[in-house]
This record gives structure tokens, sequence and C-alpha cells, in this order.
């Protein structure tokens, strides 16, 4: 019998824990931004302050749920923890949770990611890229329903005039995606130490969308908010743990580069349409042609 | 090195540092393809090293003196053969030898490949300007070449040092994994006294040990042109062995590991020994099941029986306890393609003929995925 008898470390479960533990000084950075500082400021109550934490451990559950529910279904007998880490679903959960405005509506936000996990789960092998999906939609029905923002009571209180050094330190608006670009790439440095990680498609798709700003600043003579635009809309924080989600994104080497890439530039499109939905609607585009990307573009070639 | 992965080891299936021997099996096991004849009779003594079986210019000779007991089958690399089995008589008689030269470097290359014909030494090319001698296990937990470096430092780099004349080689590399200390510093002890050796300390990085790879790894495109000479360090002894003594093989280190054996070690065996016998006389197993898995945990197989024989393509054997993964759905990591050495995707058949069987797309994946079974 063929076999091999040494297995690696590597699970659903070890990558999963892994990659919210890199999550965890930006969740924290969030709690404090859009929790903390409004509650000193009597800006929010006890609701208020636990909110952007209640996202994360709502969007938790909902994943743990989605997994559970489909293996009660299926008459899975394995143990509740492997269950929980059969797949990717927590983690996506807390992933949309940081990338939505902290004054969603968590009933919304809550219908809306279970929907979209638990469809994602019966398809058998994801086409797109769920996280991206979901986000995309909590926003976009949102919007419709009413003057949406991204910015917290206390920012929206106030006319903000941040330099470099504000987005760098965690005083840029928006929700746990924008609470820390330091820690940000903090974690981007730890992640790319992993194994596991689709460094290729977080590298270049970020050199290739801060060129094009860096091009287009120049050309708009407006060079001076260069970094402002990288840092700013929770776009690295897409392009770094979203757009190289495992499950629908390219594998081969020079497909991921592409990928990369690909994503880079239509984020730089979108942006000028729509900075804040950029990356998002950027990743789930190309997550549609990851496949043609490494059968067609690459191994066929 | 990018593409090569380092394993984290089981301190538990680490041997001992200690080499053991086992050279008074009661049978030996010859076991034969179609097309040999038997050159001896039933109930005939047998001197060691004496031809039992020969088909052309191809010769089996007895690893032990003893009795010719008879014809049998046993299981030799998953597939039943027909064996010579001879009970040992523990004088090791052997018939004289004649026309030994005293320096390795006497011989002229002819005499050398005619010698290593002779005695089964098949090199399937000993033409090129570049010697290169890997010193590096192949498969993680064995200790096989190290054993050997670690025994015969001064034999190794003597047998290197007259190839490398004898083959008028113009560049010579021993490659040796650079965190096995006690090997490192011996050979520096010893290889000042050969110059033409160039001692190449290589990490511990799978699958460094597997010809193709070393040899990309470690020499340089230009060098290649000069044409390679590829050995191992057991096929260094071996020919040390042929030439020094003029006698064929008859004995090998094999490694014996695995959580259900109490100590692991490193074994000096008798080529035809049944691995029963070894392990009955020589290890403590553990209580419970196991598996036996010959020639590596990346890229071995599985036998069912301990009635099994050595024969010299067995470089070690471990003994598992059961502990079965349940594959799960694909996640498209691509981590079996990324860290694919040669760069094949086993998902979609790319580049699969340049395949290693080393075994690390299924180790690294992380839903338990078994590329090896689907072949």
């Amino acid at each position: 019998m063929k076999n091999v008898y040494l297995r690696s470390e590597h699970s659903i479960k070890s990558m999963s824990l892994k990659i919210l533990v890199f999550l965890t000084p930006l969740i924290l950075a969030g709690f404090y931004k859009n929790g903390i500082k409004l509650y000193t400021n009597n800006l929010v109550g006890f609701y208020g302050l636990l909110k952007p934490i209640l996202f994360i451990i709502i969007g938790f559950i909902i994943g743990c749920l989605v997994n559970i529910i489909y293996y009660k279904f299926k008459k899975n007998k394995d143990k509740l923890s492997e269950i929980i880490f059969s797949s990717f679903h927590p983690l996506y959960g807390v992933i949309i949770a940081s990338v939505i405005s902290i004054n969603t509506n968590i009933l919304l936000f809550i219908i809306i990611t279970f929907i979209i996990l638990l469809i994602s789960k019966l398809m058998k092998e994801a086409k797109f890229n769920v996280m991206a999906f979901a986000a995309l939609l909590i926003i976009l029905i949102i919007n419709l329903t009413g003057d949406f923002t991204f910015l917290n009571i206390y920012e929206s209180s106030r006319s903000l005039n941040l330099n470099t050094l504000d987005y760098l330190l965690g005083m840029g608006s928006g929700g746990v995606n924008t609470s820390n670009i330091l820690f940000l790439f903090i974690s981007l440095i730890f992640l790319l130490k992993e194994d596991y990680y689709k460094k290729d498609i977080a590298i270049y798709s970020i050199i290739a969308f801060s060129i094009l700003i860096i091009l287009y600043s120049i050309y708009s003579s407006e060079p001076g908010f260069i970094l402002e635009n990288i840092f700013s809309y929770g776009t690295l924080f897409s392009l770094i743990f979203i757009a190289p989600d495992p499950i629908s994104s390219s594998y081969t080497k020079k497909g991921m580069i592409i990928f990369g890439f690909l994503v880079g530039i239509i984020t730089f499109g979108l942006y000028l349409l729509e900075p804040s939905l950029a990356a998002l609607g950027a990743i789930l585009i190309v997550s549609l042609l990851y496949k043609f990307i490494d059968l067609i573009l690459v191994q066929k070639a | 090195m990018a593409d090569l992965i380092k394993i984290k080891k089981n301190k538990k299936l680490e041997v001992s540092k200690n080499v053991y021997n086992y050279l008074s099996p009661d049978y030996v096991y010859l076991p034969y393809e179609e097309g040999y004849t038997i050159n001896v009779a039933n109930n005939e003594e047998v001197l060691k090293d004496s031809v039992i079986l020969k088909k052309g210019h191809h010769y089996i000779y007895s690893p032990a003196s003893g009795t010719v007991l008879g014809l049998t089958e046993m299981i030799i690399q998953n597939k039943k053969m027909n064996v010579v089995v001879i009970g040992n008589n523990f004088k090791e008689k052997i018939s004289k030898i004649k026309g030994v030269k005293k320096y390795l470097c006497d011989y002229s290359k002819k005499e050398v490949i005619d010698i290593l014909k002779l005695y089964n030494l098949n090199f399937n090319n000993l033409d090129g300007g570049m010697l290169l001698i890997n010193g590096i296990d192949y498969e993680v937990y064995e200790k096989n070449r190290s054993t050997v470096i670690k025994k015969y430092p001064s034999e190794i780099l003597e047998t290197i040092d007259a190839l490398y004349n004898i083959l008028n080689c113009k560049k010579c590399y021993l490659a040796i994994k650079n965190n096995d200390s006690e090997n490192v510093e011996n050979l520096i002890h010893h290889v000042g006294t050969y110059p033409n050796i160039d001692l190449k300390m290589m990490p511990d990085l799978y699958p460094l040990g597997h010809p193709d790879i070393l040899k990309r790894e470690l020499i340089m495109p230009l060098n290649q042109k000069l044409g390679i000479i590829y050995l191992s360090v057991d096929d260094i002894y071996n020919i040390y062995i042929v030439l020094k003594r003029k006698r064929p093989i008859t004995e090998k280190y094999i490694t014996i590991s695995g959580d259900m054996i109490e100590t692991p070690k490193v074994i000096n065996v008798k080529i035809g020994s049944s691995l029963k016998e070894i392990l009955t006389d020589n290890y403590k197993l553990k209580d419970g099941d196991y598996k036996i898995i010959i020639n590596g945990l990346l890229s071995g197989y599985e036998i069912d029986s301990l009635n099994f024989v050595i024969t010299e393509k067995i470089n070690s054997v471990f003994l598992n306890s059961i502990d079965e993964k349940e594959p799960k759905e694909c996640i498209n990591c691509g981590m079996c393609h990324t860290k694919c050495p040669v760069g094949a995707d086993p998902r979609t058949g790319y580049k699969m003929k340049d395949c290693l069987k080393c075994g690390i797309c299924t180790y690294i994946c992380p839903v338990n995925i078994n590329f090896k079974k689907r072949g």
C-alpha cells in the first residue's frame, strides 16, 4: 500500500488559529478605536463599548455554527473541535466582521454572514471569495438602507485631518481593517513566514496597487496623499487577509503572481470609483478567474 | 534551496548513536527471479561468498557459510519470490582470494569497472569530470550513510580519492549534512590528506538526499557540463570492499525504527537475513498493533508481514502504530504544488512525469489527502 507515514503539523485548525493570532492586535486596536475610545468620551454606552468585539465573536460563532450544522446534517461523528475547524468558516466570520463598518446593524450582519457562509459550505468547491462577497453584500445593503458611513461616532462628530502617522498609529477611520497599519504590517511579516500563506498574492497585489496609486497621485498633482491613499479604506487589510484566501485564489507560483497583479490593478481601477469597496470588489472578481489563471494561463501555457 | 523543506523530527524515532552488528542469522534467504540457474545442490556445504545463483554474468553470492536447505517462497519487496535457503554454520568459511592490489590507485579504470561488474556493483555512469558523493541519507530518520561515514571515514576518503584519480575527474564533492556534527568533525580531521576532495556541508532539508535534487542544489549548471559521476557513500564503501578484498557485498547497514520499537538503532546485517529474526533477536517491540514500513516514512511502502527478506535495496524498516487520519476535501492551498521539489502538481497531473515520489505533497497536505495512493 502506498502512503506517507509522516504528516506535517499543518491543518485547517492550526492555519486558522495562527491567522486569528496575527489578527488579534488589529482586533484589539479596533476595540480601542471603535469601543473604548467612544466609551471614555461618553459617546456610547456599555453595548457600544463591546460592539467591536461582539462583531468578531459573532462572526466566529457563525462560522463555527455553519460547520456544526453542516456536519450534524451529514451525521458526521468527529469531535466537536474537529468539526468547528473542518473549514475556514470561523476565520471567514472574523474577517468579515473586521471589514464591515462599526455602524452595521448586528442582526443584518448575522443574517447575511450566516446565509453566505452556509451557501459556500454547501457548494462543494467555492467558486468565489466568500469573505469579499459577504462583506460587499453587507456594505451594499446598508448603503441602500440609508446614510452609511465607515466613520464611528467620534470620527463623524469631528472634522478629521489625518496624516500618514495617524494612519500608521491607528487613528484612521473605519473598522478593524484600518485600525492600525503598523500592526497590519507586523501581521504581514509573521504571515510571510508561514508555508500556507500565499504570500505572492499579497505582495504583488500591494506592489501593483501602490505603484498605480503613486503614478496616479503624481499625475493628478497630489503627491502628498500617496501614503494616505494606500493606507486608508482598509485596502491593505483586504489585500493581506482576504486576497490570499486558500480556497479561492491561485496556487501555482506564476498564478499567484498574476492573481496578485490583477487584484492590485483592478483594485486601483475600482478605487477611482468607490475606494471603500475597491479591494473587496477586485478580490471577488479575480477570485472567479483563479482556475483559469492556474490551469489555462500557467499549466497549459 | 527554497523548495526543500525542513521536517520536524520526533525524538522517539531517532536512532541511538551506537551501531549494532547482527551477522549470525540462523538462515539466509537468497531471492532470485526467473532465468537464474542454481549453482548448488540440496544439502551441499557452501562457503561464504561462493556463487549460489547465476544468470549470464550476474552472480548471487552466499552471505554465510553453511548448508543449502532447499527452496521456498517469501515476500520480497511486496511480491512473492523463490528463495534459496542456506542454514548458517556460523563458521564464516571463505575461499582464498587472488589478485588483490595493495593500493586502490593501482587499478586501471577498466579493471575497476570489470571487478565491480563481477560483484554486481553496476553503476550507470562512471564517465565524467565531476565526482559527486552523497553522504546525506535520503529519508528522514535513516542514518545508514552517516553511519558508514562515522565507522569508515578513512576508507571512504581513500576510495573517493582513488576513484577521482582512476576516473580522471576534475572536481570532487562529498556532501554531508551540516548538523551531523560528529561526521563533520571526523571528516574535517581526515580530509586534509585528500586535497582533491571538497567537503560540502548541506542543510538538513528534505529531499536533499535524492540524487537529482543534490545535483541540482550542489552543482552549478556550468559544472554539470563536465558530466557527473554520482555515487552514494554506501556505494563508495562497497567499492572499497570489492576492490580491496575482492569479495562480494554480503552485509548492509539498515535503520530499524518506529514508535513501536523501544530502542531504534542502525544495524549491520547480512543480506538475505529474515526481518523477523533480526527483530526478534535485536529489538524489543511495544505491545499493540503496528504497520511495517519499508524504506522510509515519506517515500517508503507498507508490507503485511515480517516474513520479509533484507535485500541490498532495503535501507530501513519502521514499525509504527496505526494512526490513520481521514482525508478531507481539498482546500486549494496549493502546498502540494508549491512545496514539490520538481514543481509538479499532483492535483492536475502537471509535470507528474518528473515526480520523485518523495511524498512531500502528502506530508504537507493540511487535509491529509494521500497523493501517493493516487499514484
